[in-house]
């Protein structure tokens, strides 16, 4: 076998190599659905993370009682729909993303 | 019945080793497990990379598998500058995933499924990418937080949201895995429950049992999934985030 045969069983080899593991790599679909799943629990945590922010100023300052747990809140779910809105636009990669605003 | 949240339960398995702030510290079946999945992780790296064959042989293709994919997924989503990073984002996925697959163990505890693990991880992963992002681009990082093309006299507003979305961050990355664990691991409970029941209720009944126990294994098979799915995202996020810090956009 002359050595160039050889160097292209070589190349054939790795190029089958290489078409054997590309579907390996997510696929757009698959980055897609989970996306989908990550904004669940993103709009979950920012109301949790905001009512437990909040329960701990009413907690140390009792003065602003009610209101640090109620503001806390509210601005918790203004950053949960925030950022569900924003994992969907760049989800669906849409012309919308252009005036999204960038985090 | 026992408890459906029997299995989460963290009883201590010595005597109090020394107190801390009030409190006993005794090595809890949650830090059995955790040494576990360590030591076991350790030792699939150590003995399974040992041979250092060019073709690798089983053991080796496993660790060299995890080590690629990780990798891969690190440089691809949060740029070359990340691979120092590498080794820390490669460690809180073994110990993730190792945790999770001991939790299918029958008797065994999910570590994962205490907020609590996952919160400490997912802090001190926030810790780092703090550290980062001030000493690449020291005050300039705090521009994370202004996002570009606002209006000038909106900025507080918007930054004072986009400050407590960064910060929220940790709660999301440890709720998703301690709530998918947890979820899993009842519904196994459920379903093995479902079927006891149905057994006990009699001969008729019980000739129906099977379906539910059907549903179970299939939920178990499903239960290795999330046990890798769950690690690789949390990784998958925790490399997303350490991209703010690296490269600011």
């Amino acid at each position: 076998m002359s050595p160039a045969s050889e160097q292209d069983k070589l190349n054939e080899q790795a190029a089958r190599i290489n078409e054997a593991q590309a579907p390996r790599t997510l696929g757009p679909a698959k980055q897609e659905s989970m996306g989908m799943g990550r904004a669940g629990y993103d709009l979950l945590a920012a109301i949790l993370g905001g009512t437990l922010a909040g329960w701990l100023i009413d907690h140390f300052m009792p003065a602003v009682s009610p209101w640090g747990l109620i503001g806390m809140m509210l601005i918790g779910f203004v950053v949960g729909i925030m950022n569900v809105w924003r994992a969907m636009s760049a989800d669906a990669g849409s012309p919308a993303d252009k005036d999204k605003p960038q985090g | 019945m026992a408890s459906l949240l029997e299995e989460f339960e963290i009883h201590s398995l010595s005597k109090p080793l020394f107190t801390l702030g009030g409190h006993d510290i005794t090595f809890t079946n949650s830090a059995l497990f955790m040494f576990l999945a360590i030591a076991s992780a350790t030792a699939l790296m150590v003995f399974a990379m040992r041979p250092r064959a060019i073709v690798p042989g089983r053991w080796q293709m496993v660790a060299e598998s995890f080590y690629n994919m990780i990798h891969d997924m690190l440089l691809g989503t949060a740029g070359e500058d990340a691979k120092p990073f590498f080794p820390f984002i490669f460690s809180i996925f073994i110990f993730i995933f190792f945790c999770n697959l001991f939790g299918m163990l029958p008797h065994s505890l999910a570590v994962t499924s205490h907020i609590l693990i996952n919160l400490t991880i997912a802090l001190v992963l926030f810790l780092v990418i703090l550290v980062t992002g001030f000493a690449r681009h020291g005050l300039h990082f705090l521009h994370l937080f202004v996002p570009p093309g606002a209006p000038l006299f909106m900025a507080p507003f918007l930054a004072v949201l986009e400050v407590f979305s960064f910060l929220v961050r940790p709660f999301s990355l440890s709720i998703r895995l301690f709530a998918n664990m947890l979820a899993g691991h009842i519904l196994l409970g459920v379903f093995a429950g479902m079927s006891v029941s149905l057994v006990a209720a009699g001969w008729l009944t019980g000739s129906f049992s099977i379906l539910p126990l059907a549903v179970n294994i299939a939920i178990t098979g499903f239960e290795f999934f999330v046990a890798f799915l769950q690690a690789y995202i949390y990784t998958v996020l925790a490399s997303v985030y350490l991209r703010d810090a690296l490269e600011m956009h």
